[in-house]
């Protein structure tokens, strides 16, 4: 074995070089022995400074304790350079006694990003990284983590579908779609993956990662839609740091549709029995009541969202951490609790979250170092009734006749839709019919270890963590039997009582979750001359348990006690199931760094899910990454340019998330009840037993395996002038064997239930642009503008599709999702009109005209038309401004998306009142058919055929976050012992410009159709105050 | 040196827990095909899935059907029936189901073959049930499987003509498709085949009634009968070749002579036979459970009923159906002036079959003149009310209060000996075999009281169609029926209600009447067969559509 060469020796070497060069430079001018102090900004001591004299190739390099000594020729200049730091040149000369203050650069290149399974100094990285850190999250006033994401990263795409307390969450796509498949990006919490992460503390939050590109191959089979990174907070050594933050928020809805009126609904309705050949159901002399309102009992006019919703909902969230720690022990404790209410007036819904983490670090000695963490997390949400989710709710209130009133003068409730007073709104929202309750708990915990084993070899050490997560969760649904209802009748000016008397009953639904994950890493860190290397291998096992059990009664005698004993046995259910899952992966990864100028990284992971069968199991993810800092190159001058980096990367990583079992045939039993009206099975007998049954899972595929993408990312580092930072990355991914069930490709006369297959091909590409810019104008002021913006078209390659469909309708060459639609020509004026163009049967004047695309004649499904702009906005965006003025800050969010479209359109009367007084009535109305939708959501005709008409432009600008802020002064702190106080009042989702006029908001609830019937996105004011001590 | 031992051994740990096979998982959450063939309790639940998919009953069986024909209107369109009456069905909104949900429609190509696919994965796999013994449960297993796969073709036959007739199992790795449509003939010899296997096995009755409702000999006979019924008339025997009809004949005399039926009832319990499960008429039934909810199965009674009775009037019968209801002393019905009240004196089977103004249900008097609880006027729940002043009272257990649980107990009657005499007596008087054909139909009329009829040749027939439409109302006959007679168009005539004035104002005993259209129909002439979903065609173009759709 050839003898290494120790560092120190070697730095002697330099050494020795460095001083004969002096010596040859002797000749000509004298050289000096300089000695001195570099530190930064703070005064704190930077260590490992290089220091070079300009023109010449030799150097030094700071001390542990940021000291350095060189002999430099007078009038000689020193370099001094620093990663993350601007580079300083000083002259030398008798005035300056050799201290440096070095300044960091505007990007932080110093800043440590965490990355699969590591860290890495941001200057080093060698892939496409996001990250943000958890005190840009906390800004936001919201309560969901994931909805404070939208424009706040460069490549991810995030959709706010619905703002009900505690089912909130946002739809996270990094780079767009990529897949027909499962587009969900793996999450990975300190290192444990499946750990839901909408919920936690966002105060607990240290950094936010996002792992865009091949480098994401570190994780494999779950990486190929990219991997979230989270880590939480841990303590530091020094006084510890007791810090405390209240804030209190009133929340709305983004936009509240304002619905037709009782006269516009009958209407509406007269015209539509028309429409149909029915006879009017409303004379114009009701008309004319629900118009002038004279008759506020028997012709009364609710706007139904004013009836039962409140202007504003309250929120209150309330944190406290503790954080310090001494060189052996360190420690982060921190509890939250969360408390939301919804928009229903008399409404029983809430939702409450308490968050308590702890993270303790200790040093048993120098080499062996023990981390224990554990988090626990209850939160508790309480809805409406059993079977009045948000969506129903919604539904009703879209669907509630505005001539029905919800509370008469004296106190009486009246009767709802359906007639009985199980569906009057008022008893639904104040828990009249029940109430359903879910507690989830959570509890995660941590053991980990890190062994450096410096008497084996220097740089060698062992890691490994065990973490066991478990998750309860209880649902509870009760029906009550609802108070009575009445119905007012105007002509005998009497009440007449409706009464229910269907037994209460009981759902309860318990799971409980737990997932065992053991992590053994061994890793080597060297550095040798001006080679650095890391290297680890590392086997990671993980196992996953599903219990569920749950019961139903009916027949409870009263609506107090809500427990199963107060039931009756008849018609009792039970049920329990399980489910098992596991994995198994072996990962490595080198990185090789020359000088900080070279990078190199490979990685690569074995991986094996219980997904697919035997034999298909394992995947094999390579990656290979690069990077190239050409500011460091001796060459390279630039007073412009401070920093510039390129980089390269390129990777195989998987996708797995399918259902299991997808190989052999599955036999479900179906037993009891299979939702609050469904039976399960058939029934036999005089007496009529109930049997269970077995429907089919899914036809086996024996060849099922993993998805792969191929990923591909160039990228580009910049720092600019002492103050802006630029990053572009040009990524291509390449997703093949896509798992997806080829429905339109199998007929349904073969009766099969299709399993999913790996047929499809996706591409996907795009841009990424980044910047950022800081500004110091003085001590008073200083300001930074960031801005994102992300690009992303995807492409499907092939899709199983039979041959005969028209080549305008193939999916294969269009983004994923994107429309098939009529091609709508605006509106029938005439009969002339009408006549002389083909229609479907059942169009008349004033309904929408479609293009005859084929030309045979006939207006059918082969008249629609492949749209390629879809539902996943192509275009992202986001522009932060922030700033400082004494102790004043403020911060401005501003986020949008461009290049999508979604549809639409009224879902039935009633509807929004823009549809109705919009309605083609005349020859030359253009702006909606006639009226088409009937009471008891009929409707007739075509206009409801899904087409262009209803197509609108989904781009949006949103003011996604404001904050204003006042932190108090320090002199007056002092004196009360307190580090730090800051008051603030921010706001969340305050406006937005967009096409989707006064009623509706432009993220909408679903992919396809928008009805507008869902949970609204909320608006959010809030006013906080933090203290520290 | 010491430490790298320990790393070695905890490495070797790590290696020795992946070796116990993690990823070796099997399911845990449902029954795999290993369980199911060798187990004759578990194949007994595979059946029993099917028996649920397979035979259909009030609103895919009866009241859908109904609705587009002139029995019936539908207040909710619960099974898309206004698409049809509206002339508005294409190959482009053929969705359906299973179970039928909202935006669903009756069409049931896929379900229908989801279905059959199960009966033929039973058949490709119970041969290994043998090797476990239970040899004769397992047969009649085999029997009630062609029964069943039998019922799904007779369906699909019903609906669309001659389908593919799809036998073997297709797999995951069949990516080739081109099945033709057989003709309709082919299409009945492959269900016969089926009858005659199961009719095979089956015996005519279970010695334990707690298996009363899976199939018997009777069944199978019951079902072979409607089959030759329907190949024997004029829309399918377009030769009207004399031998179909003597087949039909024959199939219905089968199940008349295995003794094992009697009509059951009387003019005034006439609508036991629907309520009483299992009685001596019913042949073969689906039954739903007091204590289990089956939307809109078992719900039935709220679903009918009126408004002013907390019902949904779902399903509204047409005042042409009401007027085709003859006198008691066998007289047609007229509106000759005046007629103070059109429910007086008529076939006893009209007040078990409907509820008008005036009839009694549940405590009171039903009120379906303007003002009344039941109209469109009433303080309860209006929008609920009947579009045409008439509502289904057939099948109703008045006694049942709706109000305390809205599901009960109750039963569908697919097939009943009183069919099998009008098939047998359509049969026969097509034959010319008045004798024969008058025996039968006079035994319906005698039970509930109605004079005996007597008639030959075109007008005997008309007399038996006649007959058909009252004694099956709402059955789910009629709009095949009218089809197969070849005169569909007449269920697409408008939908006909009646609207029922007191005189004065506030009376409520005297009344004006005044005819009004509920629904405009449009008629299209290629609803004789119901389209076969676009998709089908675009994948394998050797399915041809049925004519008239595009």
């Amino acid at each position: 074995m050839k003898k290494k060469v120790p560092p120190k020796k070697l730095g002697l070497l330099v050494l020795c070089c460095l001083l004969l060069l002096c010596c040859q430079q002797a000749f000509a001018q004298k050289t000096k022995s300089i000695t001195g102090h570099v530190t930064d900004e703070r005064g704190l001591t930077l260590p490992g400074v290089s220091i070079f004299i300009e023109g010449a190739s030799a150097g030094t390099t700071t001390d542990q304790n940021g000291y350095y000594k060189i002999n430099a020729p007078d009038n000689a200049t020193l370099v001094f350079s620093y990663i993350g730091y601007l580079k300083k040149t000083v002259q030398v000369s008798s005035e300056w006694n050799g201290d440096v203050v070095m300044v960091k650069k505007a990007g932080d290149l110093g800043e440590v990003i965490v990355i699969g399974y590591g860290t890495r100094k941001k200057a080093n990285l060698t892939g496409s990284v996001s990250t943000i850190k958890g005190s840009e999250l906390e800004k936001s006033p919201v309560a969901n983590v994931s909805n404070t994401l939208a424009g706040a990263l460069p490549g991810l795409i995030v959709n706010t579908p619905s703002g009900e307390p505690g089912v909130d969450d946002a739809t996270i796509l990094i780079r767009g779609k990529g897949t027909l498949g499962s587009t969900s990006p793996l999450v990975v919490i300190d290192g444990v993956p499946d750990r839901g992460f909408t919920r936690l503390d966002p105060a607990d939050i240290e950094t936010f990662t996002v792992l865009k590109d091949a480098t994401a191959a570190i994780y494999g089979a779950r990486a190929a839609n990219g991997v979230i990174l989270i880590t939480t907070k841990r303590g530091t050594a020094g006084k510890s740091t007791l810090s405390f933050t209240s804030n209190f928020s009133l929340s709305q809805p983004t936009r509240v549709p304002k619905m037709l009126s009782s006269w516009e609904y009958a209407q509406s309705a007269n015209e539509y029995d028309q429409l149909v050949g029915q006879q009017p159901e409303y004379t114009a002399d009701e008309i004319q009541k629900y118009k002038d309102g004279s008759d506020p009992l028997g012709h009364p006019n609710t706007d139904w969202w004013k009836a039962v919703m409140k202007t504003w909902a309250t929120q209150t969230n309330n944190i406290l951490s503790l954080r310090g720690g001494s060189d052996k022990i360190k420690y982060y404790i921190s509890g939250q609790h969360l408390y939301q209410n919804s928009m229903y007036n008399s409404g029983t819904d809430y939702y409450k979250n308490d968050n308590a983490r702890a993270n303790i670090d200790i040093s048993a000695t120098d080499n062996f170092k023990i981390g224990i963490d554990v988090m626990y997390r209850a939160e508790h949400r309480t809805g409406e009734a059993p079977g009045y989710d948000a969506n129903a709710i919604f539904n009703q209130l879209w669907t509630a006749y505005p001539y029905l009133i919800p509370v008469y003068p004296n106190g009486k409730v009246g009767v709802g839709i359906g007639g009985g007073p199980g569906n009057a709104m008022v008893y639904v929202l104040n828990g009249g019919l029940g109430t359903t309750n879910y507690d989830y708990d959570y509890l995660q915990t941590k053991a980990s270890f890190s062994w450096a084993l410096p008497k084996i070899t220097p740089g060698l050490h062992l890691d490994g963590y065990y973490s066991y997560d478990l998750n309860v969760n209880q649902y509870r649904g009760f029906d009550a039997t609802p108070p009575p209802a009445y119905s007012y009748n105007s002509a005998t000016q009497t009440y007449t009582e409706v009464v229910s008397t269907v037994p209460p009953d009981l759902t309860i639904s318990n799971t409980l979750n737990y997932s065992r994950l053991a992590n053994i890493k061994l890793g080597y860190e060297r550095k040798f001359n001006k080679s650095s290397i890391e290297a680890f291998v590392a086997y990671e096992q993980q196992q996953q348990k599903f219990n569920e059990l749950d019961a139903y009664r009916t027949g409870f005698l009263s609506n107090t006690v809500q427990e199963l004993f107060a039931g009756s046995t008849v018609g009792e259910t039970n049920n329990s199931a399980t489910t098992m899952f596991a994995r198994q992966n072996y990962l490595s990864r080198i990185s090789y760094n020359y000088d900080n100028k070279y990078l190199l990284d490979y990685s690569m992971r074995y991986d094996g899910s219980p997904n697919f069968p035997a034999g298909k199991r394992f995947g094999f993810f390579p990656s290979i990454s690069g990077a190239w800092r050409v500011s460091q190159e001796s060459f390279f001058h630039s007073s412009a340019i401070d920093d510039l980096k390129l980089r390269a990367s390129w990777g195989k990583t998987g996708n797995d998330a399918v259902d299991a079992f997808q190989y052999i045939q599955t036999y479900n039993l179906q037993a009891g009840r299979l939702s609050q009206y469904l039976g399960a099975g058939y029934f036999y007998g005089p007496s009529a037993v109930q049997v269970p049954g077995f429907t089919l899972g899914p036809t086996p595929n024996p060849n099922i395996t993993w998805e792969v993408a191929t990923t591909t990312n160039i990228g580009l580092d910049m720092q600019l002038f002492h103050s802006l930072s630029v990053s572009v990355d040009v990524f291509r991914s390449n997703r093949n064997n896509i798992l997806v069930p080829p429905s339109a490709a199998v007929p349904d006369y073969t009766g099969l239930t299709l399993p999913d297959e790996n047929l499809g091909k996706v591409q996907n590409k795009g841009i990424e642009l980044d910047l950022g810019y800081n500004k110091k104008v003085n001590d008073k002021f200083s300001y930074n503008i960031n801005g994102n913006i992300t690009y992303a078209l995807n492409k499907v390659i092939y899709e199983a599709e039979p041959a005969t469909v028209p080549g305008y309708q193939k999916a294969t060459g269009h983004p994923i999702d994107s429309y098939l639609l009529y091609q709508a020509d605006g509106i029938f004026q005439n009969t002339a009109e009408l006549n002389a163009t083909p229609h479907p049967v059942g169009t008349g004047v004033g309904d929408i005209r479609y293009k005859d695309v084929n030309g045979d004649g006939v207006i059918n499904q082969l008249d629609e038309v492949r749209t390629n702009l879809s539902h996943t906005p192509e275009m992202l965006f986001g522009l932060t401004l922030g700033g400082k003025y004494k102790n004043f800050d403020f911060t401005i969010f501003f986020q949008g998306q461009a290049m999508a479209k979604a549809i639409l359109m009224p879902g039935g009367l009633n509807m929004a009142e823009q549809f109705f007084t919009g309605r083609w009535q005349k020859e030359g109305d253009n702006t909606y058919p006639r009226t088409f939708n009937g009471p008891s959501e009929r409707s007739y005709g075509s206009n409801t055929y899904p087409s262009t008409f209803w197509l609108k432009n989904d781009a949006f600008v949103r003011l996604k976050n404001i904050e204003f802020g006042y932190s108090l002064p320090k002199a007056l702190l002092s004196k009360i012992n307190m580090k730090a106080a800051r008051v603030f009042i921010s706001g969340n989702n305050l406006f937005s410009i967009d096409s989707f006029g006064p009623s509706f908001d432009p993220e909408s609830a679903t992919g396809t159709v928008n009805y507008g019937k869902y949970y609204p996105q909320q608006r959010i004011i809030n006013i906080g105050a933090n203290v520290t001590f | 040196m010491k430490k790298l031992y320990i790393i070695i051994s905890i490495l070797f740990l790590f290696t020795g827990i992946s070796c116990k096979k993690v990823l070796d998982l099997k399911p845990t959450g449902s029954f795999s095909s290993d369980n199911v063939w060798r187990d004759p309790a578990l194949i007994q639940v595979f059946v029993n899935q099917i028996y649920k998919e397979s035979v259909f009953a009030f609103k895919d069986g009866g009241f859908g059907w109904g609705s587009q024909t002139d029995e019936l209107y539908s207040n909710f369109n619960w099974c898309s029936e206004n698409t049809y009456a509206l002339g508005q069905e294409t190959p482009d909104n053929q969705s359906s189901s299973f179970p039928l949900n909202y935006s669903s429609t009756l069409n049931y190509w896929t379900t229908l073959y989801s279905t059959i696919q199960k009966t033929n994965l039973f058949f490709q796999n119970i041969g290994q049930a043998d090797t476990v013994g239970s040899g004769q449960a397992i047969n009649n297993l085999k029997g009630e499987v062609h029964f069943l796969r039998a019922l799904c073709y007779f369906e699909l036959l019903k609906r669309f003509g001659g389908v593919p007739l799809i036998t073997k199992v297709y797999t995951a790795n069949d990516k080739t498709f081109n099945e033709s449509r057989a003709t309709w003939d082919q299409t009945r010899d492959f269900i016969l085949a089926d009858i005659d296997a199961s009719a095979a096995i089956l015996p005519k009755a279970y010695t334990d009634n707690g298996n009363d409702g899976k199939a018997t000999l009777g069944a199978a006979l019951a079902l072979k009968s409607r089959l030759l019924l329907y190949a024997a008339s004029p829309e399918y025997n377009t030769t009207n070749d004399a031998t179909r009809w003597q087949a039909a004949a024959d199939a219905a005399k089968a199940v008349i002579d295995l003794g094992v039926y009697n009509l059951y009832g009387n003019a005034t319990t006439y609508n036991t036979i629907f309520t009483d499960n299992f009685n001596s008429e019913v042949i073969f039934s689906r039954v739903f459970s007091p204590t289990v909810q089956e939307d809109r199965y078992n719900t039935l009674y709220r679903d009918l009923s009126p408004n002013g009775y907390n019902g949904y009037s779902a399903y509204n019968v047409l005042e042409q159906m009401v007027e085709d209801f003859d006198m008691a002393d066998g007289t047609p019905f007229a509106w000759t002036t005046p007629v103070t009240n059109p429910y007086l004196n008529r076939d006893p089977r009209f007040y078990s079959d409907i509820l008008y103004n005036g009839a009694p249900f549940q405590g009171r008097t039903a009120e379906f003149y303007e003002g009344g609880l039941d109209s469109k006027e009433s303080a309860l729940s209006p929008w609920n009310a009947s579009k045409t002043g008439y509502t289904i009272r057939k099948f109703i257990d008045a006694s049942y209060n709706f109000n305390i649980q809205p599901y009960s107990g109750c039963q569908w009657v697919a097939f009943r000996l009183s069919e099998m005499y009008l098939n047998y007596a359509e049969a026969e008087a097509e034959l010319g075999n008045s004798a024969q054909a008058l025996l039968y139909l006079n035994k319906i009329r005698e039970r509930v009281g109605m004079p005996d009829l007597a008639g030959t040749g075109s007008a005997l027939i008309d007399l038996v169609r006649h007959e058909r439409r009252i004694e099956l109302c709402f059955e789910g006959h009629r709009y095949f029926d009218i089809r197969r007679w070849g005169i569909a168009d007449i269920g697409s005539k408008d939908a006909l209600g009646i609207m029922i004035t007191p005189v004065p104002a506030n009376s409520t005993t005297n009344f004006t009447y005044q005819i009004f259209t509920t629904q405009k129909r449009v008629w299209l002439p290629a609803s004789y067969y119901y389209p076969i979903p676009r998709k089908e065609i675009q994948i394998d173009p050797s399915i041809k559509q049925n004519p008239g759709y595009n």
